[in-house]
């Protein structure tokens, strides 16, 4: 993948170009290192993970809608679990790997990055956002089923009702566009061509806002699931000292980065960004914001050795969404009136204090729930079928949105097929719609989920000629459910035990 | 035997086929909203060209081929903040009270003072299209490009028109005020050589056959060729006399306004891009009659259009239950049929040579 990210990467950022004569002067390693390369990579590396997750729990969800045995539902339910877990993981950094390249671009050429979301490919971003927000919520909503199965939940069920409104009100932040072609009566009967209050929902700081907010609640959805049928753990100060060497590390560790961007934003000099020196007060708001945290992060360290980590985590995860959403969020429309390439700094100021918050506050639920006892075991095959759809759903959409993304990426360079050097003089140098885009990208899924349908059979030929389900199921840890707990042993042995109970 | 949990009977196939069928129904929900959104999306791409060089043109320029709007606004046209808005927008301070040509006069004197150099306000805003960095508005960042150069790519017209355009703004247009100044002989030198023969960075578009301008203009006005352009468009014939009808655009300059690429898909596909004031539209009226024909001009009160007799009809807005736009261009769309590989590239030839 690396390798063909290379002429991807070429064909949009050229290096080493003679401008006179338009030869390529440079190393094949030149050609290959250029500005887009790593964030092609890092995208769709992530996008791969989310991918296979997704696509895994797709196969998971139809094994389980024909599954003939309480075996084989446990199975593949466990199988869509895991999947959908890998494909979140994979989705949560997406965005941010996003932002990235999109900044990469627009570094590479302004003409060509505006034409991402404020030109001839803003209206596709609308359709990405739709496919982005089915992804969250969908994914969201399989974990919320996911938890009716596991005893204990129930405690918790009651918050899930506001994590999904937060979620929905958040989406549809992401979804408003900003420019809307409207004809002069609907110009009239709007005040004008934008919404006195929705035209800023459309703008790039409200989205930042709220999709840092959509990531921090997929979060708390994850922690929720995870912590349904534990009681409490060992109290930290009586765990091992590697339990506590760890959190001090992964402390430090998130000290080090919100101290280091708080530290340039604090010294930066507005040059730098081509601003006059009188914009240097608005560098200084994200730095103190960043300082803050750090005490948050210190102060949920503390309370964690005095056993009072939920407390520490609540602090953290509060403070961190007031930052990140209801502080940063508003002054970023500030930072865009007066001081606009501040944003993408805010951007950063962001995610950084968002990316400490899942890893501090993951770090913390681990030994918070050390040893704890459980409620009952997870009870492995009783999702509803909506569920086995929700995950056909993640499937397709991702897949889309990968196909859309390639469509974006690719047709960002018009009719450039070297951007600036090499005109694409064919027939077929022009931009499709984006209806096009959808039913080409479709029938692509179409062609895909065949192929991947035609080699699962393949595989299923072997196993199923030994009349059991087992043999397919690889060799990754999976329930025993045969024993009524959740303990995880080794795939052979479930289809030993399957194989005596069957015949 | 393992417990049955099935009681359906629900097959590994049967599954299968209702997971397909789900599919099908997710992408057909998907393809409508991609339909439904190239159609809101659509409008906004038509009607764009007209010919000749002047602020109209620059206009179409600015928010179409220059892709400057999605820097630039004006005023509260717009909404990109990128760089500095060109217009008045409400509530802005001082110099951002003023539309871009009388900031030009400030700006200018600013440069005068700075470069010892005698800039007038055309100079200020050719300068910031020669050489964007050399005076960067307070607050913004040095991110502009050079728009006569990839990937923008404006011809000379081009750049007249926008600044044309730039300078209508609160100001008075002075087309020779633009091709006279010393900044603009620079523009159009660099344009010169990015084309020239064997240099130039880009590689120029080449059509496929060299065509004949002068079989290509026999095609466009004789009566009795295949596609008799003059039927309906202006141009001007080799006698140097512009004749021709006025249903569709003039043509008098499309050689040098319009990319080769855009001229080719109007003649094959004339229903891309519909030029502004060539819409076709059928209005309602609420008396029950429909009126059919050009939508020519729009404002408050009333429509404009011009029906098959040529003549403009005003049909006061009180009075119309609906106007419907027509997608489909009054252009016929078989050309392909109608001209051969040969004549097509002598028509375009002879197109190419209307600047």
């Amino acid at each position: 993948m690396g390798i063909a990210n290379t002429w991807a990467g070429f064909m949009m950022s050229p290096v080493e170009i003679d401008k006179e004569t338009s030869q390529f002067v440079g190393t094949v390693w030149q050609a290959m290192n250029t500005p887009l390369w790593h964030p092609i990579n890092i995208h769709r590396l992530l996008g791969n993970v989310a991918f296979g997750g997704f696509v895994g729990g797709a196969y998971a969800a139809v094994r389980y809608l024909g599954a003939q045995t309480q075996e084989e539902k446990a199975h593949y339910d466990w199988m869509g679990y895991i999947s959908n877990f890998i494909g979140v993981a994979g989705l949560l950094p997406l965005p941010f790997a996003g932002y990235w390249m999109g900044r990469e671009v627009y570094s590479v050429s302004s003409v060509m990055g505006n034409n991402m979301m404020g030109g001839a490919f803003s209206w596709t971003f609308i359709l990405q956002a739709i496919l982005v927000g089915t992804l969250f919520i969908m994914s969201n909503y399989y974990l919320w089923i996911g938890m009716e199965r596991i005893p204990g939940s129930e405690r918790y069920s009651k918050y899930i009702k506001f994590i999904e409104g937060i979620i929905l009100v958040c989406f549809a932040v992401w979804l408003t566009p900003h420019n809307l072609p409207l004809n002069a009566e609907e110009q009239i009967q709007l005040g004008g061509q934008y919404h006195p209050t929705f035209k800023f929902l459309g703008l790039m700081a409200a989205k930042n806002a709220v999709i840092n907010f959509i990531i921090l609640c997929t979060f708390v959805t994850f922690l929720l699931y995870r912590r349904a049928n534990k009681l409490d753990g060992i109290p930290f100060s009586k765990q091992g000292g590697r339990s506590k060497i760890i959190l001090c590390f992964v402390g430090g560790l998130c000290l080090f980065v919100l101290g280091w961007y708080g530290h340039f934003l604090y010294t930066a000099n507005p040059a730098m960004f081509d601003l006059p020196a009188d914009r240097e007060k608005y560098f200084k708001v994200p730095a103190y914001l960043l300082f803050w945290q750090m005490g948050m992060c210190v102060l949920a360290i503390a309370l964690t050795f005095m056993n009072k980590g939920k407390i520490g985590q609540a602090i953290y995860f509060i403070s961190g969404v007031i930052c990140i959403t209801f502080i940063l969020g508003p002054y970023g429309f500030v930072v865009m009136a007066v001081a606009n390439p501040l944003l993408r700094n805010i951007a950063f100021t962001q995610w950084s204090m968002m990316m400490t918050c899942l890893l501090l506050i993951t770090t913390i639920d681990v030994y918070l729930f050390n040893g704890a006892k459980e409620v009952g075991a997870i009870v492995w095959g009783k999702m509803p079928v909506r569920a086995q759809y929700v995950l056909i759903v993640l499937c397709i959409a991702i897949v889309l949105n990968i196909g859309l993304m390639g469509f974006i990426r690719s047709g960002l360079r018009e009719d450039w097929h070297i951007y600036g050097v090499l005109r694409d003089t064919s027939a077929w140098a022009f931009t499709p719609t984006n209806a096009t885009m959808a039913k080409m990208v479709s029938a692509c899924l179409l062609v895909f989920l065949g192929v991947v349908s035609f080699l699962f059979w393949l595989t299923g030929i072997d196993s199923g000629s030994k009349k059991g389900h087992g043999d397919d199921h690889g060799d990754a840890a999976e329930p025993n459910i045969s024993s009524g707990i959740e303990v995880f042993a080794p795939a052979p042995s479930l289809s030993v035990q399957q194989r005596k109970g069957e015949v | 035997m393992s417990e049955e949990i099935n009681p359906k009977k629900t097959t590994a196939a049967g599954a299968f086929v209702r997971s397909i069928v789900f599919v099908l129904v997710v992408l057909g929900v998907y393809i409508y909203i991609a339909e439904v959104i190239t159609d809101i999306s659509g409008q906004a791409h038509r009607g764009s060209v007209a010919a000749g060089v002047g602020p109209e043109q620059g206009r179409e320029i600015f928010f179409g081929k220059g892709k400057c709007s999605t820097c630039h606004s004006l005023g509260n046209e717009g909404s990109a903040i990128r760089c500095p808005n060109l217009g008045v927008k409400e509530g802005a301070g001082p110099p951002f009270d003023m539309p871009i040509s009388q900031r030009a006069v400030l700006r200018a004197a600013e440069r005068s003072k700075a470069t010892g150099r005698t800039y007038l306000p055309v100079d200020y805003i050719l300068e910031s299209h020669y050489d964007p960095g050399a005076y960067v508005v307070a607050g913004f960042r040095n991110e502009m490009p050079v728009i006569w150069k990839p990937p923008i790519e404006l011809s000379a017209d081009e750049e007249v028109s926008v600044d044309a355009f730039l300078m209508s703004l609160g100001g008075e247009v002075d087309i020779a005020a633009i091709t006279n100044s010393p900044i603009f002989a620079k523009i159009k030198e660099g344009i010169k050589k990015l084309e020239g023969e064997g240099g130039g960075g880009a590689v120029k578009f080449a059509p496929y056959l060299k065509g004949n301008p002068a079989k290509g203009e026999q095609i466009f006005f004789d009566p009795n060729s295949p596609t008799p352009c003059a039927k309906c468009h202006t141009a001007k014939d080799a006698a140097g006399v512009i004749r021709g009808g006025k249903v569709g655009p003039e043509l008098t300059s499309v050689g040098g306004t319009r990319t080769p690429q855009y001229i080719i898909e109007s003649v094959m596909d004339p229903s891309a891009v519909i030029v502004s004031g060539f819409e076709g539209a059928t209005v309602e009226t609420k008396d029950g009659d429909y009126i059919t024909g050009m939508k020519k001009a729009e404002d408050a009160t009333s429509v404009d259009m011009m029906i098959d007799t040529g003549e403009i009809v005003k049909i006061p807005k009180s009075n119309i239950a609906s106007l419907t736009p027509e997608k489909i261009s009054t252009m016929p769309g078989n050309f392909r049929e109608l001209l051969t590989m040969e004549q097509f590239h002598d028509l375009f030839a002879y197109l190419m040579t209307l600047s």
